[in-house]
């Protein structure tokens, strides 16, 4: 039997902020490992990973301005695939949510298991719980549609306008090289936006552009504008664009129908004080 | 010796006490945490791009591929 040290992956997300927003089990798999891999993009974040764990290797130095980030993200996760496969218990630290539009991380996590070693993932506070928190809201009051704008953009998506739109990355709309490492190039991606959102929306429709704040003495960047307007506005590669719901949807009188409901008596269970009035 | 901007940035972040200490007193809170001068006058200046710009680089911030 051998004796030899297997190897192992867990992948952890440290938040938004600088280190606030890293769990408790974040921080412990970070201490616990033999080496630490860091795609944090903020020093501050390094720092607080660093001082949980000295043997941390950044995966910035992969990304290079005129370089497919195809072979970027290939190359983080073959560098932290190869890091378990020599038997290290390895801690991919992710800025956000690991797995929250982070293609290394997934990648990393297929090839460690197929080669049967373990790789777990544990969830961390991504842009998204952010601007739920921000913005006050809830994904549930009108249901919620969440995209990367390029894939958007690209392929035949349906947009319910009853639905609030999270759609991510605007700041590389349209951006199809993969080599672009800035938000200068998304104006016919924000036009090409804007043209199929107006067949949705209203051109003085509020939408926000949004940005986490990343350090603690910072706001959140909440930019309200209205749609026709978006071209025109900065954003940058963390931009997020919010389109609030147009409102919610009517009801549909033939599901309601099927389940033995009419509209007046769900409204009456959704508002008892407004029926127990009229009792 | 000072002690850091990124120590302190971390310590805003996870300390809630110290945090609203800032918030009512930023240069006080700064100094007394031992910053230098130099660093202590960004947060006097809230000179937060020169903040960002030196810590921040959001050129690394995309990471996925899925169009």
């Amino acid at each position: 039997m051998s004796t030899a040290k297997k190897g192992e992956l867990v992948v952890v997300g440290t938040g938004i902020s600088v280190a606030g927003q890293m769990t408790l089990a974040a921080k412990s798999h970070i201490e616990n490992a033999d080496m630490v891999f860091m795609g944090i993009m903020n020093k501050v974040g390094e720092h607080a990973v660093k001082a949980l764990n000295p043997n941390c290797v950044s995966l910035d130095d992969l990304y290079k301005e005129g370089k497919s980030r195809a072979l970027t993200y290939e190359q983080m996760a073959d560098r932290i695939v190869q890091a378990v496969v020599e038997g290290n218990k390895v801690c991919a630290a992710f800025y956000g949510h690991a797995g929250v539009f982070v293609t290394p991380s997934h990648d990393a996590i297929r090839k460690v298991r197929a080669l049967g070693l373990s790789a777990t993932m544990l969830p961390g506070i991504s842009a998204e719980d952010c601007l739920i928190a921000d913005l006050g809201i809830d994904p549930s009051r009108f249901g919620c549609q969440s995209y990367e704008a390029t894939q958007f953009l690209f392929r035949d998506y349906r947009i319910d306008p009853y639905m609030t739109q999270i759609i991510w990355q605007i700041g590389l709309a349209g951006e199809a090289t993969l080599k672009v490492l800035s938000a200068e190039h998304n104006k016919p991606g924000l036009v090409l936006l804007t043209d199929i959102l107006l067949e949705y929306y209203p051109e003085d429709h509020e939408i926000i552009v949004y940005e986490a704040a990343t350090l603690p003495i910072c706001a959140p960047k909440i930019q309200k504008i209205q749609l026709i307007d978006l071209v025109n506005t900065p954003t940058t590669l963390i931009s997020t664009l919010v389109i609030p719901s147009l409102g919610l949807p009517k009801y549909r009188q033939d599901r309601l129908a099927k389940l033995g409901l009419t509209e007046q008596e769900v409204s009456n269970y959704r508002n008892p004080n407004l029926s127990e009035k009229g009792n | 010796m000072a002690k850091s901007i990124e120590e302190f940035l971390v310590e805003l972040d996870t300390n809630s006490e110290l945090l609203e200490k800032y918030k009512k007193d930023p240069v006080g809170t700064a100094t007394k945490y031992g910053l230098s001068e130099e660093d202590v006058k960004l947060f006097e200046d809230k000179n937060w791009d020169e903040l960002e710009k030196r810590f921040s680089d959001a050129s690394k911030a995309v990471r996925v591929i899925d169009y």
